[in-house]
């Protein structure tokens, strides 16, 4: 089942669904987080491919979209202004397709995100009981918990001669022998070691 | 015990003891065991094991999760790896944290950085592609390393045969690859220090491989052709590899020399190209054909590294030698950059 979404997936992208094929496939990442993962994924990697960058500000502009349409005041408009019925939303069906698909690529985007800077859960102010751990302990004791925090990479305060270092290593890797997943393994530690922890 | 016996001993004797703890939960003496093992699987030489492996890695199709250990660190990452038409296309993307990307295409890597950081190196025309692939040939690394059959486990949920590739100094890493029994391919890689710890492991989480590989290749095939000198479909042999490695060996024409090399390191292949104005950057690659470093020689190169550093298990150490700024890096020990950079003397000036 899985693997004929991710088939159906692959095709929607493509451009290779019918309009009634597209219509369920969107309807079912509508439901399923874990396509709208792998369709995200999809793009990164169409992305990367291209050599396009991703603007990490951009990413998670639909999740706030969604969430602040979901938390709006409903607008209770006066219906039956517009004329209503299947025959004259037949032209449009392709163009709502299409917002469709797009809303999609930008909404299904932003599940991997850069962790936000006061994890959730963490305190937003320090209790003044008097057996609780002062504010500044309790803040630094979070601190050494946070994820996502800056790392010196290379162990070095340059941040210059650090991403000059990851450019001779990548030139370095370029030829260097290969040896099986080994030799995506220094691009695994470029990788890991920007993400920050 | 000379060195390379006492380095072996220390790579063999954990997972020796991890099988006698294994045997013994299961109730088995290590010769029923032997005798089990022996029943279960063919006779596959540790050679014919990655020879097999450097074809499955360049000519299977696959596909799946990888998790990647070091430093405390743990990493989950994709991997799509696509031969069509005889091109390669790898790409490995982050699935935790920021969103980072490498792919690979022919001759081209990029790497997707967080911060929108790209780094795009594209191999240029006639540079030989000598060490790009089938680097682990058994022949040619006799010299510098053991090849030795560690048992077997499972991997992914799939049936591994495990071959330690072990150094015979402290001058380069060890490696233990657990390879799919049905196709090759290396589902697990331990990058081993020179204690015999492991300080990078990735493996796969969960894969996928294309169920017709392109070229079909057996253990018995292999093995055959490995015993006999035949190269099988897909695989370089040792005469090939060697023929390869060997025509690089010319002297770079260059104004740097290097004195002495860590035991089994040499200059193998050269390459310089304009930067600023009026700067160069030659760069060398010293390499015992599975171990490297490059060293980076800029003639403009201010606000360079000075002094050792790492990433992972990569190491750099940098420094100003006759008036250039010298970078050398590479997934080898601390002790290796520090070595080779040593060795690197300017003819003209000859002095650091």
């Amino acid at each position: 089942m899985k693997e004929q979404q991710q088939q159906a997936l692959s095709s929607l992208l493509d451009g290779e669904l019918t309009a009634a094929q597209a219509s369920g496939v969107l309807d079912a990442l509508e439901r399923d987080p874990e396509l709208r993962g792998m369709w995200e994924r999809y793009h990164l990697i169409g992305g990367a491919l291209r050599g396009e960058a991703v603007v990490m500000a951009y990413r998670d502009v639909a999740e706030r979209t969604r969430v602040q349409i979901a938390t709006e005041p409903t607008i209770l408009a006066p219906a039956g202004t517009r004329p209503r019925g299947p025959s004259r939303l037949a032209p449009f069906a392709g163009v709502a397709l299409a917002a469709s698909a797009a809303f999609l690529a930008v909404f299904a985007v932003p599940s991997l995100f850069e962790p936000a800077a006061t994890p959730p859960g963490a305190p937003t102010a320090a209790p003044t009981q008097a057996s609780a751990p002062a504010p500044e302990s309790r803040a630094a004791a979070s601190e050494r918990f946070l994820v996502g925090r800056p790392v010196q990479r290379w162990h070095l305060d340059q941040p210059a001669v650090a991403s000059k270092l990851d450019r001779l290593l990548v030139n370095h890797q370029e030829y260097a022998p290969a040896t099986g997943i080994n030799g995506m393994l220094p691009y695994a530690t470029l990788v890991s070691y920007d993400a920050g922890r | 015990m000379t060195r390379a016996a006492r380095v072996l001993a220390r790579h063999l004797l954990r997972p020796a003891l991890a099988l006698v703890q294994v045997v013994a939960l299961a109730g088995l003496s290590p010769a029923a065991a032997a005798q089990a093992e022996d029943e279960s699987s063919p006779r596959v030489s540790p050679a014919a094991h990655l020879a097999r492996m450097a074809a499955a890695v360049d000519d299977l199709t696959y596909e799946g999760t990888l998790v990647y250990l070091a430093d405390n660190r743990l990493e989950t990452l994709h991997i799509v790896h696509r031969v069509s038409g005889g091109d390669v296309e790898e790409r490995l993307i982050s699935l935790s944290g920021p969103v980072r990307a490498v792919t690979r295409q022919r001759d081209e890597v990029t790497c997707m950085l967080s911060e929108d950081r790209l780094i795009s190196v594209k191999r240029k025309a006639g540079v030989p592609d000598l060490l790009r692939t089938r680097a682990i040939d058994p022949a040619t690394l006799a010299a510098n390393y053991f090849v030795h059959p560690l048992g077997e486990t499972r991997v992914a949920g799939r049936d591994t045969d495990v071959v330690g590739v072990i150094p015979r100094d402290d001058y380069r890493y060890g490696y233990r690859f657990y390879l799919d029994r049905q196709t090759g391919l290396p589902l697990k890689s331990d990058l081993m220090g020179t204690q015999g710890d492991p300080i990078e492991q990735i493996m796969f989480a969960a894969v996928q491989v294309d169920p017709i590989p392109p070229r079909a290749v057996t253990a018995g095939g292999v093995a055959a052709a490995a015993e006999s000198g035949v190269t099988p479909p897909g695989a370089i042999g040792a005469k090939s590899a060697e023929r390869r490695a060997s025509s690089s060996l010319v002297p770079p024409p260059s104004a740097w020399r290097f004195d002495a090399l860590p035991p089994g390191f040499a200059v193998r292949l050269y390459d310089s190209w304009p930067e600023g104005p009026e700067g160069k950057v030659e760069h060398f690659l010293v390499t015992d054909h599975l171990a490297s470093v490059s060293v980076f020689v800029e003639a403009d190169g201010e606000g360079g590294l000075r002094g050792a550093t790492r990433i992972g298990a990569v190491h750099a150490v940098g420094a100003r030698v006759a008036g250039h700024q010298v970078t050398v890096v590479g997934q080898v020990p601390a002790e290796t950059v520090s070595s080779v950079l040593a060795g690197l003397h300017h003819d003209g000036e000859g002095t650091r």
